[in-house]
């Protein structure tokens, strides 16, 4: 993928891009924002990474700019500590998704893979019945199976399921779950999430000796091979 | 001299004394002076119908044809006379004690005594004042009787006209002596009002002014940092000890939340103290990092974070501005989301987490802090619960509460447990960060609900209740 990084602190930027070439991105790295905005309405970008307080013209800006002439590349805001009123303005800025400092490395890479395929396949959300190996959900139905055998799964469990299947093969991380199932931006203390994440294992995994979602060390669980 | 003058005069109370007496001393002078002219020109208007009267009476007597009855002598008819006249014939017969010269001009005016009588009257006048004034003799006062009762006056007042056979003058003592006396009278009073008017009102303007001066001097020092500055009185009787006892109040507050700011930046210091260390300590022995070193590395700094997050969230919370983006919550949808959340964490850990919604009052809010402030509290419950104890979330109108049967708070740290980084001494090694029930008040403070700590219904746990206003 062709990423825009626009951070002006050098080792932040430095770790950050040493972490995208080794995930197999090309980077751009800028480190104001005027050159930032420059490059990102001259040159094609899959995902633009924009730090919020930046010289010259600040991540916020360039987004606002970019997005009332009709830039629409997915972007991902930076900040320092996650507000959730940054957020809210982030977004309503016509952010996609938002992270706040300090990230950990796999946390952006899963979020602007996300980010990069909701912008070359909005097929796979569209799609109202997923399968894999067997495991078939129903969307519309809200149902779960196994080579037709129904798998009762209550409405979160469903839901994280679905998120997961949705994203078949990409890391998603903790946070991001939280976010996507739970609706909730605040990190709770407790596991819910590796709560419901062995619940669901125990209901769709362990009775039919599957191995379906993976758990990465330090990340979070990818579904599928 | 000036410079305790200028003092004096910047000095609000006296000068609001010293407004209202001089404000009381000019109206009475008003007053006086309007009441004066008043009843100057009511008595001038008696005077002249006096002299009118008399006037046409004589006037009647003279066309009767008994001119000779009313000639008088100059001499001995002065000191008689109580209505005094004088007659001019038109052979130029005078009669009367007056002056020739006074003639010849008819109607009502006011003139000296020295154009009205002859020389010889007034200095019979003056021989019998001058008898008056210095004589023992009491016979001889006796005696003697002053025309027109003493008033002999510098003024007087004249009416003069035509008559059968000649021209008549009848005339009065002018009322203008009276007049002076009375405007004496009211400058005296006046004078002899403003000295205790003026020493009352500045005693007691003095004496408000020595209370604003401590009320100053008192505000003076809190402002140099001495907090423990009282200055009401023990009795509130009046708007100055009121004004005290707020700035009192003021005080209090501020003395606590000082004291509560440097008792959480010792907190903050000690709790990222810990971490820290355990970080240094890993990277110091780093030398050959492997998977578990780091994550635990990385544990320790995530820690950190999680500490200044909630910090920083608090600190916003407090500013009060995302009240902007209130919205309408069902607090039986918040209380159920939580459970959603919750109930198969609390199952694992062996607590026994219900839900019970009755009657959910909609209120205006921020459904994001609403749930993350109920997070907090179930999160908390499960965390300081045993084993097999139980938790239930009730909404109940718009009363929100979370109770357990753990082991509970003792009454007397349950103030405390709010304030920020504030630790159960039990509580000192677990993993929170000291800061959820921290949130938890700023988040209802927000809301302007009112929070409250007690047991549960059984005497055993903790009961957090929060009621909202509509």
């Amino acid at each position: 993928m062709r990423v825009l990084l626009l951070e002006d602190d050098g080792e932040i930027g430095k770790w950050t891009i040493k972490g995208l070439m080794t995930a197999g991105h090309v980077v751009d790295w800028l480190e104001s924002g005027r050159d930032a905005l420059l490059s990102a309405t001259t040159r094609d970008y899959d995902v633009l990474i924009l730090d919020r307080m930046t010289p010259e013209m600040d991540g916020l800006s360039v987004l606002k700019t970019l997005r009332a002439a009709k830039v629409m590349t997915p972007a991902l805001l930076l900040t320092a500590m996650g507000e959730v009123e940054d957020r809210v303005e982030g977004l309503e800025a016509g952010a996609d998704d938002y992270l706040s400092k300090p990230f950990a490395m796999t946390e952006l890479l899963a979020r602007i893979t996300a980010l990069s395929r909701r912008r070359q396949g909005e097929a796979t959300t569209t799609l109202t019945k997923l399968e894999h190996k067997g495991l078939e959900l129903d969307i519309l139905a809200q149902k779960c199976s196994y080579k037709g055998e129904i798998i009762p799964l209550n409405p979160k469990e469903f839901k994280l399921l679905e998120v997961l299947m949705r994203s078949k093969g990409r890391v998603q991380t903790r946070a991001m779950l939280l976010e996507r199932v739970w609706d909730i931006n605040f990190d709770p203390a407790t596991s819910v999430v590796e709560t419901h994440m062995s619940r669901l294992r125990n209901k769709v995994e362990k009775p039919f000796d599957l191995k379906l979602i993976t758990t990465v060390r330090g990340a979070g669980y990818v579904f599928g091979d | 001299m000036s410079l305790v003058i200028k003092r004096l005069f910047r000095m609000s109370a006296l000068r609001q004394t010293l407004a209202q007496s001089l404000c009381f001393l000019v109206l009475l002078s008003i007053g006086g002076f309007a009441l004066e002219s008043f009843l100057t020109r009511e008595l001038q208007a008696e005077i002249d119908r006096d002299l009118r009267h008399q006037f046409s009476e004589l006037e009647a007597r003279l066309a009767e044809g008994k001119f000779s009855d009313l000639m008088l002598k100059q001499e001995d008819l002065f000191l008689q006379v109580e209505e005094g006249y004088g007659l001019i014939t038109s052979t130029g017969e005078l009669s009367g004690p007056l002056v020739s010269t006074v003639f010849n001009q008819a109607g009502l005016r006011t003139i000296f005594y020295e154009e009205l009588f002859n020389k010889a009257v007034i200095q019979d006048y003056e021989t019998a004042i001058d008898i008056i004034e210095n004589s023992d003799d009491e016979d001889l006062l006796l005696s003697y009787e002053l025309p027109f009762d003493g008033e002999f006056g510098e003024q007087w007042r004249v009416l003069s006209g035509p008559v059968a056979g000649g021209e008549l003058i009848v005339f009065l003592p002018a009322f203008s002596s009276f007049a002076l006396e009375l405007q004496t009278v009211i400058l005296i009073a006046v004078a002899l009002l403003s000295v205790p008017a003026l020493a009352v009102g500045v005693f007691f303007g003095w004496r408000a002014q020595k209370r604003l001066d401590r009320i100053a001097s008192g505000y003076a020092r809190i402002a140099d940092g001495d907090l423990s500055v009282r200055m009401a009185p023990k009795i509130i009787r009046d708007d100055l000890d009121l004004l005290a006892s707020r700035i009192d109040e003021a005080t209090v507050r501020l003395q606590g939340s000082l004291r509560q700011m440097s008792e959480f930046s010792a907190n903050i210091a000690h709790d990222l103290r810990t971490p820290l260390t355990r970080l240094q300590l890993h990277l110091d022995s780093g030398a050959h990092p492997d998977q578990a070193f780091l994550d635990s590395a990385i544990g320790q700094a995530n820690r950190i974070v999680k500490i200044f997050d909630a910090i920083q969230r608090i600190a916003r919370l407090r500013t009060r501005e995302r009240r902007a983006k209130f919205k309408q919550v069902d607090l039986g949808e918040v209380a159920e989301q939580a459970m959603e959340i919750y109930s198969a964490v609390a199952e694992d850990a062996d607590r026994h987490l219900t839900c019970r919604v009755i009657d959910p009052a909609v209120i205006d809010g921020d459904p994001e802090l609403l749930l993350q402030m109920t997070a907090n509290l179930v999160e908390n419950a499960i965390r300081h619960c045993d084993a097999a104890d139980s938790i239930s979330i009730r909404v109940e109108g718009p009363l929100l509460s979370i109770s357990d049967n753990g082991p509970g708070i003792p009454p007397d740290q349950r103030e405390k447990v709010l304030e920020p980084m504030y630790r159960l001494d039990r509580s000192r090694t677990s993993n929170g960060s000291g800061l959820g029930l921290a949130m938890v008040k700023a988040i209802t403070d927000l809301h302007d609900a009112d929070l409250q700590l007690s047991e549960s219904e059984n005497g055993k746990g903790l009961c957090v209740s929060i009621r909202f206003t509509k």
